[in-house]
C-alpha cells in the first residue's frame, strides 16, 4: 500500500507520493531570487544544493494563503525544488487506487484523485510538477522582452 | 566469445572504453598525415601500433568482433609496412574500418552487441562499408536546418507544424527552435532553426521536406555524420579524468597534514592559548588553499582532447564542400577543467564549421589556437577567408529590423561585428557573398557566456575573421565580485566585469535616456540592477557602479555597495534555476546566504524592456 504526504495549496488539498519526494525542512531562510518569475517565492540551501522555493498554490491556479514554516522537498533526477505549501497534514495511504478525474474538472495538473479523511485529495507527481513549471517560465516575462 | 563471459571488474571497461576511444583518435589523426604524406614511415608505424593495442585490449575484454576488425585493419598495415608507403586506397579503406571500430565502441559503451561491418570484416579487399551513391548515411546524419517563409509575409501554422511532423517521422529533432510545443501553442515564427538526426542521404532528405514544405523555405546541410562528430564525451566517460599517481601521492600528503593538523588545533584549543590557534590556523589556510589548488589540477584535461579529431572534421567538410583546407593547431596543450572543456566542443565545432562554410571560399587555412592569458584561456579559430563587410552587417540589421538605422549608424566597429551572433540574424545565404555569415554564431556566444566566458570577433573584408572565445580555465572555484543589491549579494564572476566605480554624487546625471555618470573620458549609462532583478529597492544615495559589456557597449550596473572580491565555490544550476536568464551559479557564502552570480549580458538582454534599452530581437 503506497503512502502520500497530504498537503494544502490554497483551497485544494494535495498529495505527493512519498517515493517522489526528498525531505521537509523548516525555518530555512529563503533568500530572493533574481528574476523570479510569478510563483517562484526565492530560494533555500538543502544539503549543499540551492533550491528555487516554488508556491504551490501559484502554479495550481490558486491563491496562495499564509504558509507552512515547513518546505516539502521534492526530489527526483528531472526536478529538484522546494515547495512552499499553506499547511503539512501528514501522510496518508493511498487505501483506494486514485482514480482520474472526470469530465471538465481535469486539467492540465490533475489527474488522479483520492479519498483522505480531510476530503478529496488530487495525487500530483513529478511530471506534471515539471509541466506546469515549463509553462509558468514559459509565460514569465522576460520571455517577451529577451 | 563475448564480454559476458568475462568477470573483469567494472572498472576495466570504463578504462578499456576510454583508452580505446584515445586509440580510435590517435587513429584518424595519424590518416590524415599518411593521406598527405604516404611514406611517413613514422606515422604508419604508429598507425599500426594504435591498432595493434586496439587489439589486444578488445580481445582481452571478449569484443572479439572489435579485435578481429582490428587484426584485419593490422595485416593491411603490415603489408603496407613492408612496402613503404600506403597508397590512397588503402587509406580509404583504413579509414572505413577505423569508423566501423569506432561505431563497434559505441555499442559497447551503450551496452549493445557490436555492430556488424561485414564488408570490412570479410578481408582486405572487399568493399568499403559505405558504397557511394547510397542513399543512407550510415547510422544518421547530422542535419542543420532553417526553414524561412520562401516569400515575405507570414505563413499559415500548419505548414509549420506539417514540416515539423515530417522532420520527426523521418528523424529525431535533436534541438528545434521554436519547439514543437510553441508551435502546437499557436505561436506563428518567422523562422525555424533545427538540429536533426535522419538517416536519409541529403538529397533525399530534402526532396521528402521540400514536399511538405509548400510556401516555406528549407535549407538543409549535413553537418556532420557520425564519423567525423567530436566525442569529447567519450573520452570522459562517466565524467572521469585521469590523475597521475604523483598527484594522488600529493593528496594523500596533503590529508595527512590536515589529519596532523586537526590534533594541533585541539592542542592548542584545550590550552586556549590563542596566539598558538592563530598559529594553527594560518597553517591550516596554507595547507587548504594547496589541497584546493591540487584538487583542481586534478581536473584539468589538455585541450588536446577535443582537437585531435578537427583535422578529420575539417578534412571531410572540406571535401563535402569542395574546398582545400590547411587546419593548424597550436597551443592545444594547455589545460582547461574537465566541464569547460566538454561544453566548449559545440561552440568550437561551430566556430570551425562556420569558417569552412562561410569563411574560406575556395582554398585557405584555418588556424585553431590557444593562448593562456591571466588565468584566462584565449581559443581562437581565425580563417584566412573573405571576411566580414562591417556595414554590409549594419544595412542588413537594419533590414531586417534589428534596429534603427540611426542606432545603427551609432555602433561602433566592433558592436556592428557582434550583430552577427543575435539570435536570428540572417545568414550566409541570404547576405551577399562578401558580408555574409553568422550561422551559428549566436550558438557560440550562448555557449562560450554558459561557460562564463565572453567571445570577441575581429574581421575585415578580404582579411579573414579570427572568433575568440575568452574562456575561464577553471569552473569549480573561480573569483567573483560580490555587490549588494536589495539588501542581497549578488556576485559577478570577474572575467564578466570591465572595472568598478565608486562616482562622487555630482559626477551622476539624469539625461534624457536615464542616469548616466559623467566620467573624464565619457558618459556610462547606467541602469540600477535592483530594477533589473526585480526588487524592491530605492536607487542609492551613494552608488557603486559595475561597468559591464553588453554587445560591446559600456553600461554601468548601480549597486547599493561593492562587497568585495572572493574566490567562491561556484554551484551549477538545475532546473528550474538554469532557465532564469542571467543567473550562471550561485555560492555559499560564510555565514550561509546563498548569492546568484549573474552573467551581465544575458541579464541585460533579457531586462531590456525593463530598463529601456534596446531589445535584442525585433
Amino acid at each position: 500500500m503506497s503512502q502520500a504526504l497530504l498537503l494544502s495549496a490554497g483551497r485544494r488539498l494535495v498529495g505527493f507520493e512519498l517515493g517522489q519526494l526528498g525531505e521537509i525542512v523548516q525555518d530555512r531562510r529563503v533568500q530572493a531570487l533574481p528574476m523570479a518569475p510569478p510563483g517562484f517565492i526565492g530560494a533555500v540551501s538543502v544539503q549543499g544544493e540551492v533550491l528555487p522555493v516554488i508556491e504551490l498554490a501559484t502554479l495550481l491556479g490558486e491563491q496562495p494563503t499564509v504558509h507552512d514554516r515547513r518546505l516539502v522537498v521534492v526530489s527526483a533526477p528531472q526536478l529538484a525544488v522546494a515547495l512552499a505549501v499553506g499547511a503539512v497534514h501528514g501522510l496518508c495511504s493511498l487505501t483506494l487506487a486514485a482514480q482520474p478525474l472526470a469530465g471538465t474538472l481535469a486539467g492540465n495538473w490533475e489527474g488522479r484523485v483520492f479519498p483522505t479523511t480531510r476530503g478529496i485529495a488530487v495525487l500530483l507527481d513529478v511530471a506534471r510538477l515539471r509541466r506546469s513549471l515549463d509553462e509558468c517560465l514559459a509565460a514569465a516575462t522576460w520571455r517577451g522582452r529577451a | 566469445m563475448t564480454a559476458a563471459s568475462f568477470t573483469l571488474p567494472p572498472g576495466y571497461r570504463e578504462l578499456f572504453l576510454s583508452e580505446a576511444g584515445e586509440h580510435l583518435n590517435a587513429m584518424a589523426r595519424q590518416l590524415l598525415v599518411l593521406e598527405e604524406t604516404p611514406q611517413n614511415l613514422e606515422e604508419l608505424n604508429a598507425l599500426f601500433r594504435a591498432v595493434h593495442s586496439l587489439k589486444g585490449m578488445a580481445a582481452t575484454m571478449g569484443y572479439d568482433r572489435m579485435a578481429a576488425l582490428a587484426h584485419r585493419l593490422e595485416d593491411v598495415l603490415a603489408r603496407f609496412r613492408r612496402e613503404g608507403r600506403l597508397p590512397a586506397a588503402a587509406i580509404e579503406q583504413l579509414r572505413a574500418g577505423q569508423a566501423v571500430l569506432e561505431k563497434r565502441l559505441e555499442d559497447i559503451a551503450a551496452g549493445r552487441p557490436e555492430s556488424s561491418g561485414e564488408a570490412l570484416d570479410c578481408g582486405p579487399a572487399a568493399e568499403p562499408a559505405t558504397p557511394a551513391g547510397r542513399s543512407l548515411v550510415p547510422g544518421g546524419g547530422l542535419y542543420e536546418l532553417t526553414v524561412v517563409p520562401a516569400e515575405s509575409g507570414s505563413v499559415a501554422l500548419s505548414h509549420w507544424l506539417w514540416l515539423v511532423n515530417e522532420l520527426m517521422r523521418l528523424g529525431t529533432l535533436l534541438s528545434c527552435r521554436p519547439a514543437p510545443e510553441e508551435l502546437a501553442a499557436d505561436r506563428l515564427p518567422a523562422r525555424l532553426e533545427a538540429r536533426w538526426r535522419c538517416p536519409l542521404a541529403v538529397e533525399e532528405a530534402t526532396a521528402r521536406l521540400v514536399n511538405v514544405a509548400g510556401p516555406l523555405h528549407v535549407e538543409l546541410a549535413l553537418t556532420s555524420p557520425p564519423a567525423v562528430t567530436l566525442r569529447p564525451g567519450r573520452a570522459q566517460e562517466g565524467n572521469r579524468v585521469r590523475v597521475s599517481a604523483a598527484l594522488l601521492d600529493r593528496l594523500v600528503n596533503l590529508t595527512g597534514e590536515l589529519v596532523t593538523m586537526r590534533h594541533g588545533l585541539r592542542t592548542a584549543l584545550g590550552k586556549g592559548s590563542l596566539e598558538a590557534l592563530t598559529e594553527e590556523l594560518e597553517q591550516f589556510d596554507g595547507l587548504l588553499d594547496q589541497l584546493r589548488q591540487e584538487v583542481l589540477s586534478a581536473r584539468m584535461v589538455a585541450l588536446s582532447t577535443v582537437t585531435e579529431r578537427l583535422p578529420h572534421l575539417v578534412q571531410s567538410l572540406a571535401r563535402a564542400a569542395g574546398k582545400h583546407i590547411v587546419l593548424r593547431l597550436s597551443g592545444t596543450e594547455e589545460r582547461l577543467d574537465r566541464a569547460i572543456l566538454e561544453a566548449v566542443v559545440v561552440p568550437l565545432e561551430h566556430a570551425v564549421r562556420n569558417a569552412i562554410d562561410h569563411g574560406i571560399e575556395s582554398s585557405g587555412t584555418i588556424q585553431v589556437r590557444a593562448v593562456r592569458q591571466s588565468g584566462q584561456l584565449l581559443l581562437e579559430v581565425a580563417d584566412d577567408g573573405r571576411g566580414m563587410d562591417r556595414e554590409a552587417i549594419r544595412r542588413r540589421a537594419v533590414a531586417d529590423g534589428f534596429l534603427t538605422a540611426s542606432d545603427a549608424a551609432r555602433l561602433s566597429p566592433e558592436e556592428a561585428l557582434m550583430l552577427v551572433c543575435r539570435p536570428g540574424f540572417s545568414t550566409a545565404s541570404r547576405v551577399t557573398a562578401s558580408s555574409g555569415r553568422g550561422v551559428g554564431m549566436d550558438a557560440v556566444r550562448q555557449g562560450v557566456e554558459q561557460l562564463g566566458g565572453h567571445l570577441e570577433l575581429e574581421s575585415r573584408p578580404g582579411a579573414g575573421t579570427c572568433v575568440r572565445m575568452v574562456l575561464p580555465r577553471t569552473v569549480a572555484i573561480a573569483p567573483v565580485l560580490l555587490v549588494s543589491c536589495g539588501g542581497e549579494p549578488v556576485g559577478f564572476p570577474v572575467t564578466r566585469i570591465l572595472s568598478t566605480l565608486e562616482p562622487d554624487p555630482g559626477q551622476l546625471r539624469r539625461g534624457e535616456a536615464g542616469w548616466v555618470a559623467c566620467l573624464a573620458e565619457e558618459e556610462l549609462p547606467l541602469i540600477g540592477l535592483h530594477v533589473l532583478l526585480g526588487r524592491p529597492a530605492d536607487w542609492p544615495s551613494h552608488p557603486a557602479v559595475v561597468v559591464v559589456n553588453r554587445h560591446g557597449r559600456r553600461l554601468g550596473l548601480v549597486v547599493e555597495a561593492l562587497l568585495g572580491q572572493q574566490d567562491v565555490f561556484i554551484k551549477p544550476l538545475r532546473y528550474p534555476l538554469d532557465q532564469l536568464p542571467g543567473l550562471c551559479g550561485a555560492t555559499q557564502l560564510g555565514d550561509g546566504r546563498i548569492a546568484f552570480l549573474l552573467e551581465p549580458q544575458t541579464l541585460l538582454d533579457a531586462g531590456s524592456g525593463t530598463v529601456g534599452l534596446p531589445t535584442r530581437e525585433r
